[in-house]
């Protein structure tokens, strides 16, 4: 059974308090007014602002960074002359403790999703050493965020794991539910914790009806239910409005870059100028860029942007749910639409290929 | 998947290993023979790839083109067509490079024991398809037929011209040769590898055929060997993509709800089909 409890804010405060001066806390703050972005905090105010919209870049820059370092090598002389010997070193070492404070639910499902693409078979450390560092303290939505955002259609308005505590507000007080044995333990180190009262609990259900009726035309963005789209896109290969929507796309990647959920990445080389030593990087890449699928000697897999934005949709809401047990890589945070200079909307768009072309529901 | 379960440390680390021969096969490929620096085999079955790492320049997908049963190392013959593979064409004897791998699923012998074996080879796909061909032909007798269609472009960008000759030579082996454009030099067939398919009688019951070269040589080689009547899980073929990780995170070469890397880069033609 996991515990719930319920804690003051001001206690709650004075928690968060005590963490940021053991270590990093980080929370969703506003740079300027509808600009977000995970940064450094010393209390728990973050968690108080009624204006807030997912962040720019979404948490997964604490465990997958826009570019990172897999190995360092050295050698003596050019590495593609002769007679050069490499001696390579991992960069994948224990990392430091953060916590991460107020990830709303859209984002903890993200990162549950990335949590199992980097444990499948072979296991990433550089991804998962970081996110075994990672605490992450959720925060569950009462009210939607804006009108980009599609979360409750779906399915990552509530969350179920991924979580180590997660929060709601109470008005005075937070309920604080633990999610792993982590959770657990740091429930216990609340000073002021209470068990939830008969008052509470109906308080809690209260919130969560109101929630429920808050977000009831949000699912409504997407015509059908979600877990249908696998089949869909199936049926929907050839839709004409895959042109459509390709011909308004530039292919400037800056989906691929906010999305919670895109961890494809490309893999670089850089030698010192003396060409003594070296380091192999990875960086964010993006599936909606030219390049992406080209082989060397030139061929292209994907050459148009119409081939390379339908392969976005379908890896979100298809391919990978097809490989993950029917999990659909789109957890609807916006964040894709908030940034899209031709206002590209995933829910737009599977609504358009699921009807026929003639416009009858196939 | 023994590899990922004995994995330590980081899976993008390759391991030092060491050019102990290379020859040059044509103008653009070279054959290199190679010994990994810890004195283990690789390990791999026909078709699997090695990622080769040129360390300052980069790393590059190649199909491992020796059998798994030679017992010092591996051979790889790598096309200079990208930067990796152009640094490689650098490196001599008893210079290094890194090797991940092997990766993805190979073509399975076992799988075809008893039947007769087709082989359709366009250019640098006799690469990967040459470890599964020295495979059957180690064990001669589990298999009947055994036929080998080999196209290049021309004359001067046939490889393994002293294995050809040998499989030419071999009585159990039935072996065409062709190439699209002639020279004065070559005395054998002229046309694409689809024009070899008149000169044999398949029996569509027990042919079992293993496809590789370019994405559009496979479209037509499907077409005679449907013609043929060759079950759709009796074609096997080897796919080019962007492996760039090589383990199925990187999603350069995803097509489909398969990652090549992963789950190909030898898949029947029945998976393809629904790709």
């Amino acid at each position: 059974m996991k515990s719930l409890k319920i804690v003051p804010k001001d206690a709650f405060d004075s928690f968060v308090r005590s963490l940021a001066e053991d270590g990093e806390v980080v929370a969703p703050v506003a740079r300027e007014p509808g600009q977000y972005v995970y940064d450094s905090v010393s209390d728990a105010s973050a968690l108080e602002d009624e204006d807030y919209i997912p962040t720019l870049n979404p948490p997964k820059k604490y465990f997958m960074p826009a570019e990172e370092v897999l190995f360092k090598f050295t050698g003596k002389g050019a590495p593609t002359h002769s007679g050069v010997e490499v001696e390579t070193e991992a960069q994948a070492e224990a990392e430091e403790e953060i916590v991460l404070l107020g990830v709303r639910p859209c984002d903890v499902a993200a990162i549950r999703l990335t949590d199992q693409a980097f444990e499948d078979t072979y296991e990433d450390e550089h991804y998962l050493n970081r996110r075994d560092a990672a605490t992450i303290i959720a925060m569950n939505c009462q009210e939607l965020c804006d009108e980009h955002a599609f979360c409750a259609a779906m399915g990552s308005l509530k969350v179920e794991a991924g979580y180590d505590l997660l929060l709601t507000d109470l008005g005075d007080a937070w309920a604080v539910a633990a999610g792993t044995e982590k959770g657990e333990q740091l429930l216990q180190q609340i000073p002021g914790a209470r068990d939830a009262d008969a008052a509470a609990q109906k308080k809690l259900q209260d919130l969560t009806d109101q929630q429920e009726e808050n977000f009831e035309n949000v699912k409504d963005r997407l015509d059908f239910p979600a877990e249908d789209l696998p089949e869909i896109l199936g049926e929907a290969e050839d839709h004409p409005a895959w042109q459509e929507f390709g011909d308004e796309c530039m292919g400037c990647g800056r989906c691929n870059l906010v999305c919670p959920t895109c961890f494809c990445f490309d893999v670089l080389d850089e030698v010192d100028l003396g060409l003594e030593e070296g380091e192999r990087k990875r960086q964010w890449d993006g599936c909606t860029l030219l390049e992406f699928a080209m082989v060397a000697g030139g061929e292209n897999f994907r050459e148009d942007r119409d081939e390379r934005l339908r392969h976005r949709f379908y890896r979100k809401a298809k391919y990978l749910p097809e490989r993950y047990d029917g999990d659909m890589y789109c957890t609807g945070c916006g964040r894709c639409i908030r940034t899209c200079l031709v206002d590209i909307d995933p829910a737009e768009v599977f609504n358009t290929v699921a009807e026929k072309p003639g416009g009858e529901a196939s | 998947m023994t590899k990922a379960a004995e994995q330590q440390g980081s899976v993008y680390v390759p391991e030092p290993a060491t050019i102990v021969d290379k020859k040059r096969m044509t103008e653009e490929e070279t054959w290199y023979d190679l010994r990994l620096d810890s004195g283990e085999q690789l390990d791999h079955d026909p078709g699997q790839f090695v990622e080769v790492s040129v360390f300052g320049v980069g790393e590059a997908p190649i199909s491992i083109s020796s059998p798994p049963s030679k017992e010092d190392g591996f051979e790889l013959c790598i096309r200079h067509v990208g930067n990796v593979t152009n640094a490689i064409k650098k490196l001599g004897m008893g210079d290094k490079v890194g090797i991940r791998g092997p990766f993805g699923t190979g073509f399975d012998p076992d799988a075809v024991v008893g039947k007769d074996i087709l082989f359709v080879a366009g250019g640098l796909g006799l690469v990967p398809l040459r470890s599964l061909i020295w495979t059957v032909l180690e064990r001669r007798e589990d298999y009947e037929r055994v036929i080998i269609f080999y196209g290049t472009r021309s004359p001067a960008t046939i490889l393994y011209e002293d294995e050809l000759k040998q499989w030419e030579n071999d009585p159990t082996v039935e072996y065409h040769g062709t190439v699209d454009m002639a020279d004065d030099t070559w005395k054998g067939n002229v046309g694409v590898v689809t024009t070899l398919f008149s000169r044999v009688d398949l029996d569509p019951d027990n042919t079992v055929a293993f496809i590789c070269g370019p994405d559009i040589m496979f479209r037509f080689v499907v077409q005679e060997t449907e013609k043929v009547g060759i079950p759709d899980d009796m074609t096997f073929l080897s796919m080019e993509r962007r492996m760039k990780c090589g383990i199925g995170k990187c999603g350069h070469c995803q097509e489909g709800s398969v990652y090549i890397c992963r789950e190909g880069p030898c898949f029947s033609y029945e998976q393809i089909k629904a790709l």
